[in-house]
This record gives C-alpha cells, sequence and structure tokens, in this order.
C-alpha cells in the first residue's frame, strides 16, 4: 500500500511538474519627483517604487491552458499602491487554419495591443521605470493593462515575415484612485468604462529588424454623481489611434509610438455641457547597447492635451486664470542607463527633465495647479530580480 | 568633480574615459566564433527530425509551443551571454540575442507560455535533449560527435 501512495505521489509530482509552471519577479527601488508631486510630496526621496509578481500556467491539455498573474505595485502618488489580480484567463490555441495559428484569451486578459502595453508593469521589459507619459499615462494605468472579456490574437508566420492580428472588447473596473484621475480628487461619484474595444496588426518582416503596427481603440465612461456634489452624470468617449514602431540593430534599437486621442465630453460639469478635443503627441527612444550588459537610453516624450491648443493659452484663459497654461502640454526628455549585473539581475536608473504638466493631474479638473511647477524633473533607480 | 573652471570639452572626455573604462570592467565582446557548424538538435521522439528556418525561429521564439502530435515543446539554450547562443541567434535565428531575450520576457509575464530552460555546458545541454520528450536545442557538430562517441565507448 505505501509503495502505491509512494508511485501514486511520484506520478502526480510529474503530471504537475510536466502540466504547470510559475515565474515571478522582484523589483525595489528609489525615486523622487522634484517641482511636482507626481511621484513623491514636498520633493521627498522615497523608497515607493515597489514591484512584485507571481504567476502561474496550468496547461490543461495542449490547446487549453489557465493562467493568472498576481502582483503588488507602489509607485508612490503615480497610481493606487494595491494587491491586483493582473490577469486570469483561459487560453484556448485554435486549430491551424492556412497558417493562421490563433488564441482567445477569455477572463482578464492582458492589452496587447501597444508595444509595451501587455508587460507595462514587469519591471525587465521595460525601457524605464516611469514609462512615457503621452502613450502610457500613469493615471489609466490598471485601465490601460488589460479587461474583463475576450482577446483573439492571430498570428501568419512564413519565408515572407511575421503579421498579427489582435481585437478585444471588454470593460476594466475602476477604482476611487482613476475616478480621480479622471475628475480630480473632489469627485465622489463613481466612473465606470462602459466598454472598451480595441484592434490593431502589427508586421515584421523575414530579417526581423523592424516591427510595425497600428492601432486602434474606442472606449466610453460614465460619471455616476453622488447625491451631494458639485459634478452631475456624465459621459465621456474616447478614440485612440496609434502607430507604434521598432527598429532592431546590433548595438542599438530605436523605438516610438505616435497617439492621437479624439475625446467628447457631455454633462460632468453641468447638464447640458459637451466639449471635444483632440490630444496628440508620442515619444522616440534610443538605446545603445555598449555591451551584452551595459546599455544607455535617451528618450523624448511628447503630448499636447489639445492640439488646437499646443501652448494651453486656450486651457488658461476659459479656466479665468486658474490653470497656467503650462498644463496644456508636457515635454520629458529622459536619459537612462541599465545593468544586467548578473543572468535575471538588473539595475537600471534614469533622470526625466520635464516641460509642462498636462500629465501630471487629473484629466478634466486639473488639481495640482500649486504642485507642479513648469520645470519639474523625476528620477528612478531600481533593482529587480526575475525567476 | 565636474565642478570649479573646468571646460564642458573636458567635462565630457572625462565621461566618454569613463564609459570606456566601464564597458571595459564589464562587458564581452559581440564578435562571433569564426565557422562553427552549428546544429539542432531534436529529442529522437519529435518527427520529423529537421526544422525550416521558420520553423526554428517559431519554436525558440515560443510562437509554437507543441509539436504536431500534441507533445509539449521544450527548449534548452545556453546562457544568454555566451558566445555560442549569441552566435546562433545570429546566425541560425537572424535575430540579435536581446531581441529574444525580450520576446522570452513578454511571453512568460503576460501569460503566453514558458520561456526555454538554460544549462551552464553543451555537454548538458545535448543531455537534456536527448532525454527529454519533446525537446530541441542547439551545439557545435564536434561537440555533438564527442557526447556521442563518449556515449558509445561507455
Amino acid at each position: 500500500m505505501k509503495r502505491l501512495m509512494l508511485l501514486l505521489g511520484l506520478l502526480s509530482q510529474q503530471v504537475f511538474a510536466d502540466t504547470f509552471s510559475w515565474h515571478g519577479y522582484v523589483s525595489q527601488g528609489l525615486t523622487q519627483s522634484v517641482d511636482s508631486n507626481f511621484i513623491t510630496d514636498n520633493n521627498d526621496i522615497t523608497g515607493e517604487l515597489t514591484e512584485l509578481g507571481l504567476n502561474g500556467r496550468w496547461q490543461i491539455k495542449p490547446s487549453l491552458a489557465l493562467v493568472g498573474q498576481v502582483n503588488y505595485l507602489d509607485g508612490g502618488n503615480r497610481y493606487k499602491s494595491a494587491t491586483r489580480l493582473d490577469y486570469l484567463f483561459l487560453d484556448w490555441q485554435m486549430p491551424e487554419m492556412g497558417q493562421w495559428r490563433s488564441h482567445i484569451h477569455l477572463g482578464r486578459f492582458k492589452n496587447r495591443h501597444w508595444l509595451v502595453s501587455a508587460t507595462r508593469d514587469v519591471p525587465m521589459t521595460r525601457s524605464t521605470a516611469i514609462l512615457p507619459q503621452s502613450v502610457y499615462f500613469d493615471g489609466f494605468r490598471d485601465i490601460a493593462l488589460g479587461s474583463d472579456g475576450v482577446l483573439v490574437q492571430s498570428t501568419h508566420t512564413d519565408d515572407n515575415g511575421i503579421w498579427e492580428l489582435n481585437w478585444s472588447i471588454g470593460e476594466a473596473p475602476i477604482n476611487q484612485g482613476e475616478t480621480g484621475a479622471f475628475l480630480g480628487q473632489d469627485a465622489k461619484g463613481e466612473v465606470e468604462q462602459e466598454y472598451v474595444h480595441q484592434a490593431s496588426v502589427y508586421y515584421q518582416p523575414p530579417s526581423m529588424d523592424w516591427r510595425l503596427g497600428v492601432s486602434w481603440l474606442d472606449s466610453e465612461f460614465s460619471y455616476n454623481a453622488a447625491p451631494e456634489e458639485f459634478f452631475v452624470n456624465g459621459k465621456s468617449q474616447i478614440e485612440r489611434l496609434m502607430l507604434s514602431g521598432i527598429y532592431f540593430a546590433e548595438s542599438w534599437e530605436l523605438s516610438g509610438e505616435l497617439v492621437r486621442e479624439d475625446r467628447t465630453d457631455t454633462g460632468v460639469y453641468a447638464p447640458q455641457f459637451s466639449n471635444r478635443q483632440v490630444g496628440q503627441g508620442g515619444y522616440v527612444q534610443v538605446r545603445y547597447l555598449l555591451n551584452s550588459k551595459v546599455s544607455l537610453l535617451a528618450s523624448y516624450d511628447t503630448y499636447e492635451l489639445n492640439k488646437d491648443d499646443p501652448d494651453g493659452r486656450l486651457l488658461e484663459a476659459a479656466s479665468g486664470g486658474l490653470i497656467p497654461s503650462y498644463y496644456g502640454y508636457q515635454d520629458t526628455v529622459a536619459m537612462g542607463v541599465r545593468w544586467d549585473l548578473a543572468p535575471s539581475w538588473r539595475l537600471q536608473a534614469e533622470h526625466n527633465w520635464v516641460n509642462g504638466a498636462a500629465r501630471s493631474t487629473a484629466l478634466l479638473i486639473p488639481q495640482q495647479v500649486a504642485l507642479t511647477q513648469k520645470h519639474w524633473r523625476m528620477w528612478a533607480v531600481q533593482l529587480m530580480y526575475w525567476f | 568633480m565636474f565642478t570649479g573652471n573646468v571646460s564642458p570639452a573636458r567635462v565630457y572626455l572625462r565621461l566618454a574615459i569613463l564609459v570606456v573604462l566601464f564597458t571595459g570592467l564589464t562587458g564581452t565582446s559581440f564578435s562571433v566564433p569564426a565557422a562553427q557548424k552549428m546544429q539542432l538538435i531534436l529529442h529522437p521522439s519529435v518527427q520529423p527530425q529537421t526544422l525550416s528556418h521558420t520553423e526554428a525561429r517559431m519554436v525558440f521564439s515560443a510562437r509554437k509551443q507543441h509539436w504536431d502530435d500534441g507533445t509539449k515543446i521544450k527548449v534548452f539554450v545556453l546562457k544568454t551571454d555566451s558566445m555560442l547562443h549569441q552566435y546562433f541567434c545570429r546566425q541560425i535565428l537572424r535575430m540579435f540575442p536581446y531581441q529574444l531575450e525580450r520576446i522570452w520576457n513578454q511571453i512568460t509575464y503576460s501569460g503566453q507560455g514558458d520561456s526555454p530552460e538554460i544549462v551552464d555546458s553543451q555537454e548538458a545541454l545535448i543531455d537534456a535533449v536527448y532525454s527529454t520528450p519533446g525537446a530541441v536545442g542547439y551545439a557545435t557538430e564536434e561537440k555533438i560527435e564527442q557526447v556521442r562517441a563518449m556515449k558509445d565507448n561507455s
């Protein structure tokens, strides 16, 4: 009987080892924002730069797997620090059709439509701790990371290159912190995402040295005002178009994304209020590899809240001078260095010089007017380990 | 260090010297061994026993994770900073090693699959591939012959 139990134990251990795998990462850093409360208050240096994650993949059968990841993130004032269920979905691999391999992800899936959206909270997959805010605005971090719904990903690989098509529809739960990111910290009601519908297509040639893609997003948010507050019920419709590209060379790489964001707000401030504005921006990054372990990074990121008001004068005038014009744009120059200390160990540092404050505050009602200067800066040093 | 009456040109010169020194202290060069004859190796259970260039790239970049009979593909590679791995990436996969490493990380941490298992030596890699059903890896023809000869003699 003991032998039988031992045999069954060994057998189940082997089966489990063959069908289940898990991985994780640990990262801790130091960071500071100077002349802005974007990361820290009062120009403090803080250790509030912590990212921990643990994921598992259970291969139920060759065509079906259950995958999930739990993480804990603390980014100072950039987003709410908390433990999150990052993703949990069924990954179904459909039968191959004419060299098209397709996966359907059902559940809480990752956004795979932008260059680093699927792993923006995984430190060793990013170029910088603070991503270019034109595209990866931290105020909407959780909304942009993924959704509850369905994603279909199809790839076609042959001697002519790789085509990748992605389509998804779903909605993301929004916490009070993100309501604040939308309307400012005085908002007492609730923002809900009604839906987010996305599609993207990427191509990579046989030489594999570049990858180019376009993506489209359509989303609607509603605001349900609390019984007694300044705001009223309202809606916000956002359509985003993006162009993404990356070029790989022997000792350097160039990546960039352009974004155009068309937003129409109705209600919220007054029942009859309606406003449409188009924001635009993008970033370009160059990484130079000094050798296989050390690389340098230079980045330029720019964003205009309203393309018809690039210097923010209309914004300042419309607020009666309450909101300075530099809240209408944000330009950031960043320099960084990365050092792979040992396999699975990395030290990364960066410094960002910022002109403007468009991405440092709530989207609709800037609250931190007194807290961000026209010229400010931020830096971060991060040590990370993954397994 | 850079305070006082030091001209900007001298500051840049010092910075450049620091970068060069740092590179020398921490780095490995990008050169690859000349005329290495490399070969893909597959567990005997995998049929057919050859992979096209496109298939090899799909397997090593985790776009294909199961063989046609449903067996899970287990990929073995050498350390990413080893000369042979760098040579394999450039010559066989026609990718840069940092590209492949990034794909592995993105796939592993977004729930799409597992990254390859890293082993310390060619001998260990050949042993691992031949003893793991569904496994695939690479080695030089010379080393494969050596391991075979040793097994035949033992």
